[in-house]
């Protein structure tokens, strides 16, 4: 098995990181920000097909495993892509693609390499942490994650502002990752493993033998519950929910735009991934950890509900552009939250296509809503500048349209599977609130809708300003990228039957994960 | 026999979840950037002497001891004795990949606090609440 490994599989974090370094040397040398701009696309580009062909692969062959250094897993490192990795992998390079071509437009300041070493950094990071298979290395990644995105808050160091959003952003954040690894160290001396297709397999049959691991020591009920306790706090940071939601409304409105989209489409998505393997793949079905989890998930109800009314009122009263869409974020991922909590299929197929709606839609709101940034400001009565700019206009419609939950759009089909879910499990609050918060965020949609048709008289001059044909093409991308799924989502059976499949897997299908250790090695 | 050994680990124990729950105070509660970073550094620090002390092995003699193999080994007894008083070396692997981590965010924090200060002549955080 190990001698047929697909390098492929295993090179793209490792790809990233290698060029993110050539870029902060090659900045000595060279003085073009022209050149850093192409090559960052063209590198994102490449981890964009890679990403394409692992998800081909994924969905030819079943789950691909890839052994680092060829040590089988309990031993080395492992990555496991199964189909939700796969599909969460590509949503996260597809955005980052999006938004390397918008900083192409976008980053005309000094010290643009810099820029770009963070952005591929963070690319690395979030890769590294959607197809890993082991525990320890998901928080190396996650470090590598958090690090660049606390800096490129901090990436106008020259405004006060976003040194002190940076330096709240990275304090509660070092906090959350230190959770993680404790969690991971109380998973070690219970478990004597840290492959997660170990862990799950010990959490379900306690006097499982794998070769090259220890079997369980102690009380491995109370160390899982520790592990879920401790790592849902990480989760719920990194996908801004309830506690820990402050954080997304203060550090976007001080990144730069690019950024901002990143932050709430790849950055969110690593909570919500992160909470489905922890919940279902670890400790599901017939595992050790039953009773706790089900509470934990019933606290996740509340928590999500809460996150929803707190992005959908705080959502009325923001004048700021860029923190208006933070807190709609916050009140979708709340949405998504309570879906991936039911405990049901269902739940995590409409969290999962609901992941994939907002992501885009939140980022496409971010880059179309950056020309008025550039244009006139950040607030939100001056958005009718984009009168001038008739994509960016298409792109805000389009993106207000797919949040609110239009028919043809993608926006649509998650809200109603999330409906159903919520019906399937006979939980009537659920749907209660979903109109409830599509209802109250509708009006702050309008309002913001609104302001585009009051004309601007005062425009800064900008050279960015002359030519916005790369910010045209990523946002007319991103429109057809948002009506290509909802289409194919709405014709194709296929495409229906794989967001169905990804929920049946995560519930039903957990075997399937921990299947390679027994094959032997 | 091992009396003693158990009062010493549940003593530590104790003293590790004290140790987070104070640096956990400090860290929301203290307004100086300087002290959150202190508190910080602390946190992270009893987290990897937890790991440390999950790699312990209670050894017959009762008290950790060097575990020698003679190299090489004679029989599969000796290796037997071996890993069962030899310290699990995975923790300290991960303590030191954490350190290294760790090392790369302080460093990128007391940048940032250095920035601050520079800012506002103060690392006070009263102004602006965390």
């Amino acid at each position: 098995m190990s001698t047929l490994q697909d390098p492929l599989t295993g090179i793209a974090p490792l790809y990233l990181i290698a060029v993110a370094f050539l870029t902060a040397a090659l900045g000595l040398v060279i003085r073009s920000n022209k050149f850093f701009k192409v090559f960052a696309i063209v590198n994102t580009a490449i981890v964009f097909a890679i990403s394409a062909y692992i998800m081909h692969k994924v969905v030819d062959e079943g789950i691909q495993l890839y052994f680092f250094g060829g040590y089988p897993a309990p031993l080395g490192i492992a990555y496991e892509i199964d189909n939700l990795n796969a599909l969460l992998g590509l949503l996260a390079t597809s955005i980052m693609l999006l938004s390397g071509i918008y900083s192409a437009w976008y980053m005309n300041f000094p010290r643009t390499y810099l820029y770009y070493t963070l952005f591929l950094t963070l690319l690395a990071g979030s890769l590294g942490c959607l197809y890993t298979g082991d525990y320890f290395n998901f928080f190396v990644m996650l470090e590598v994650l958090s690090l660049s995105s606390y800096s490129l808050v901090a990436y106008f160091r020259d405004s006060p502002k976003s040194i002190e959003a940076a330096i709240r952003f990275a304090f509660t954040g070092i906090i959350s990752s230190s959770f993680y690894l404790l969690s991971a160290f109380v998973a070690y001396a219970s478990f004597g493993t840290l492959t997660m297709a170990d862990i799950a397999l010990k959490a379900r049959d306690l006097n499982a033998v794998t070769q090259f691991s220890g079997g369980v020591v102690g009380n491995v009920a109370i160390a899982s519950a520790m592990m879920i306790a401790l790592a849902s706090w990480t989760w719920t940071f990194k996908a801004a929910i309830f506690p820990n939601y402050f954080w997304l409304p203060d550090a976007v409105p001080e990144a730069p735009t690019p950024i901002s989209a990143v932050f709430v489409g790849v950055i969110d998505l690593i909570g919500v991934y992160g909470a489905i393997r922890m919940f279902y793949t670890f400790f599901g079905q017939g595992s050790i950890a039953l009773q706790f989890r089900s509470y934990t998930l019933e606290i996740f109800q509340i928590l999500g509900a809460i996150s929803v009314f707190i992005g959908v009122f705080l959502l009325l009263l923001q004048e700021d552009v860029k923190k208006f869409i933070a807190y709609s974020t916050i009140s979708h991922l709340g949405l998504i939250f309570m879906a991936l909590s039911l405990d049901s299929g269902e739940g995590i197929s409409a969290a999962i296509l609901h992941t994939i709606s907002n992501s885009f839609a939140e980022s496409l709101l971010f880059y179309s809503a950056g020309i008025a940034i550039v244009a006139v400001g950040r607030s939100i009565n001056t958005l009718g500048v984009l009168r001038k700019y008739r994509v960016a206009l298409a792109g805000i419609i389009i993106a207000m349209l797919n949040l609110i939950g239009v028919p043809p759009l993608l926006g649509f089909w998650s809200k109603y599977l999330i409906f159903k879910a919520f019906l399937d499990t006979g939980k009537i609050y659920g749907v209660v609130i979903l109109v409830l918060a599509t209802g109250i965020s509708a009006i702050g949609y309008f309002k913001m809708l609104f302001s585009t048709l009051k004309p601007v008289e005062k425009i800064r001059e900008d050279p960015r300003l002359r030519n916005s044909m790369l910010a045209d093409i990523t946002i007319a991308l991103c429109v057809v990228i948002l009506i290509a799924i909802g289409a194919l989502y709405m014709l194709s059976p296929s495409a229906r039957k794989f967001i169905n499949e990804i929920g049946y897997n995560v519930i039903e299908g957990y075997k399937a994960y921990y299947a390679f250790l027994s094959s032997g090695s | 026999m091992s009396s003693a050994t158990t009062f010493l680990l549940t003593t530590i124990m104790i003293s590790f979840i004290i140790n987070i729950a104070i640096s956990l105070y400090g860290v929301f509660a203290k307004p100086s950037l300087v002290k959150k970073f202190i508190a910080l550094t602390i946190f992270s620090d009893s987290v990897n002497s937890f790991a440390i002390l999950i790699g312990f092995r209670r050894t017959p003699l009762g008290y950790p001891s060097i575990a020698v193999m003679p190299s090489p080994p004679q029989s599969v007894e000796d290796l037997k004795r071996f890993v069962s008083e030899a310290v699990d070396p995975v923790p300290q692997a991960l303590v030191l990949t954490a350190v290294v981590i760790g090392l790369a965010v302080n460093m990128f924090l007391v940048g940032l606090i250095m920035l601050y200060y520079k800012y506002y002549g103060s690392t006070s955080t009263r102004r602006v609440k965390i």
